[in-house]
């Protein structure tokens, strides 16, 4: 078993070397120390981005990345948020889900369907009408 | 009849079946029973014990390399050659004798350390060209001799060319990227602190392997197991210490699924009732064009910093980068599912097929897996201390049960922050604010593995 001498980080150590403690101690913080700088400066970049961002970036944003917005309550009368669907729709849908579920529900969510699915809605249909049910 | 029944049983492998196979079947149980009825990480446990069990069957053409020429594993000369031109050869057979220069430092005596080295047939065949003359020197990687079949190699002699030319771990990292939203990170970028301080165990580790006897680059290839990142511990241990690969890969898996047992005592410990009630402000929302700028930030610094992880880092950020870009959506899925998949079904298999009993019946492989431990435990302690540390200083306090998840293991560790939160109040969840100090593990492990690689030659 032979010990080398302490590694320099412009230095390498021999893969099969063995390092005696204070070196291995040295080697291991020096380890520590470039992990710790190199996040911490990618933490301040970070930090100092989102800043920028922050001052820059809110108002345009900030209304799509609440998504209790774009829920409302099955209580009638209450004001929906979402301005795509209009209070008399929001309505008849609160209506709709109160007579067709039983006990009180709450809507959560309403989205519409994307108009491509209507088209791969169809195409199901298609195939399905090509099958006869016995 | 009785002699025809008696020639197939010849024919048959059972008789080749050794001690050494029987306690490793023993071993593939214990692996399946654990993964199967346990749930510890089954996605890679379950491929690496099967690798495992037909590593440790006579098998014949899966592991079995092609003929073709032998290389050297180092920089040295050839003293003597055993074989002449043309002769037939079978695998394991004794070629020459290679002798390496002593590492610096050493004595001068040979006899001092292990210089001189069989060069065995890797393969049956003929020899048809013997490259180099004895005490010819050559440098790492020549070819010295060549043995011709025309028998293909097996299954997993190519499959196992994926950990070899360390193309599997920076492929699952492509998926895990994908698979990683940063944003809770770059939302409170302070955690990545967190995810450095965490590597407190990899540094710790080292040192008591070293003092256990290992060398350096197994020391570090044992270490790496506190990142608590799988691809990453294979990735090194490849690079610096293939033999221990198999040992070092089932300690990393079967610790991270343990997470939710080491950890726990220890963030209990470290911490008081109060610092565990912190409650944390809620993270801001990350719009998309912030999210890239972190992917190609992260990818470059860490590049620039620590060349030797790019294949990790740069595969990472590449995923990353996709899943948030917003128009690569096939890809990303790719990434998700069909590549990580396939790649973890490889990985696993041919992790295991390297555990052979000869090499994984060993003292060492229970000292790998003390070590193991040890390694997750001071991460552990460094993600927590470092929480406590910054607390002094910062107006919004960290609560610090979300630096345990510094260790990487993403998302069990950050998941075991929500847990232990929640037992201190009820009405506290710590698991977004967990995920930032778990993804940042995941950069801390591949920075310190590239520092290793990167200050360690191998001759």
């Amino acid at each position: 078993m032979s010990t080398h001498p302490l590694p320099s980080i412009l230095a390498t150590v021999d893969v099969g070397a063995k390092l005696g403690i204070s070196q291995d101690l040295s080697y291991q913080g020096v380890g520590m120390a470039i992990v710790l700088l190199a996040l911490g400066a990618i933490a301040l970049v970070l930090y100092l981005l989102g800043k920028v961002f922050q001052s820059t970036v809110p108002a345009k944003e900030a209304p799509s990345l609440q998504p209790a917005r774009t829920s409302t309550s099955g209580v009638p009368g209450t004001a929906p948020a979402d301005a795509g669907i209009s209070p008399e729709t929001f309505a008849v849908i609160a209506a709709a889900v109160y007579m067709e579920l039983p006990g009180m529900s709450r809507i959560v969510e309403i989205r519409q369907s994307p108009t491509a699915q209507v088209w791969s809605m169809e195409g199901r249909r298609q195939i399905f009408q090509s099958h006869r049910v016995r | 009849m009785i002699q025809d029944f008696f020639n197939f049983f010849q024919l048959t492998a059972f008789a080749d079946v050794t001690w050494q196979m029987l306690v490793m079947w023993g071993v593939v149980l214990v692996l399946m029973y654990l993964a199967v009825y346990k749930g510890f990480e089954p996605l890679l446990l379950v491929p690496i014990a099967f690798g495992a069990l037909l590593a440790n069957l006579p098998t014949a053409g899966l592991v079995n390399p092609p003929s073709g020429p032998i290389r050297s594993e180092a920089a040295g000369v050839v003293v003597e050659w055993k074989v002449s031109q043309g002769q037939d050869v079978r695998a394991g057979d004794l070629l020459g004798y290679f002798q390496t220069p002593p590492p610096p430092g050493a004595s001068a005596n040979p006899s001092d350390h292990d210089s001189l080295h069989e060069i065995q047939a890797k393969a049956r065949g003929k020899v048809t060209l013997l490259h180099v003359l004895p005490m010819q020197e050559v440098s790492k990687g020549q070819s010295l001799i060549e043995v011709y079949d025309h028998e293909p190699g097996g299954l997993f002699y190519y499959i196992s060319r994926g950990i070899e030319w360390e193309i599997f771990p920076p492929l699952i990292f492509l998926g895990v990227g994908a698979l990683t939203d940063f944003g809770p990170l770059i939302a409170r970028p302070l955690t990545l602190l967190l995810g450095a301080a965490a590597q407190l165990g990899v540094a710790i580790t080292f040192v008591g392997a070293m003092s256990l006897g290992f060398s350096a680059g197994e020391s570090a290839s044992i270490a790496i197991i506190g990142g608590a990142d799988g691809p990453t511990a294979i990735f090194l241990s490849s690079k610096l210490a293939p033999h221990l690969l198999p040992a070092i890969a089932v300690a990393a898996y079967s610790y991270m699924a343990l997470v939710p047992l080491i950890q726990p005592p220890i963030m209990r410990l470290l911490t008081t009732k109060n610092e565990r009630k912190i409650r944390m402000k809620s993270l801001r929302p990350v719009g998309k064009l912030e999210k890239l700028t972190f992917a190609l930030l992260v990818t470059v610094f860490c590049i620039l910093l620590v060349p030797a992880a790019a294949s990790l880092i740069g595969m990472l950020m590449l995923g990353n980068f996709l899943r948030e870009c917003g128009v690569t959506e096939r890809l990303v899925k790719a990434s998700q599912n069909e590549i990580i998949n396939i790649v973890t079904i490889f990985l696993g298999t041919s992790v295991g097929i390297t555990m052979t009993g000869e090499r994984f019946l060993r003292g060492e492989t229970l000292m790998i897996i003390g070590l193991g431990v040890l390694a997750f435990g001071f991460s552990t302690v460094g993600g927590l201390l470092m929480a406590k540390f910054l607390n002094l200083f910062v107006r919004e306090k960290i609560n610090p049960l979300i630096g345990s998840a510094g260790v990487s293991a993403v998302p069990m560790a950050a998941r075991v922050s929500q847990v232990e939160g929640l037992k201190a109040d009820p009405n506290n969840h710590l698991l977004m604010h967990a995920m930032g100090p778990n993804v940042a593990g995941v950069i801390g492990t591949a920075v310190i593995a590239g520092y290793y690689i990167a200050t360690m030659s191998v001759r």
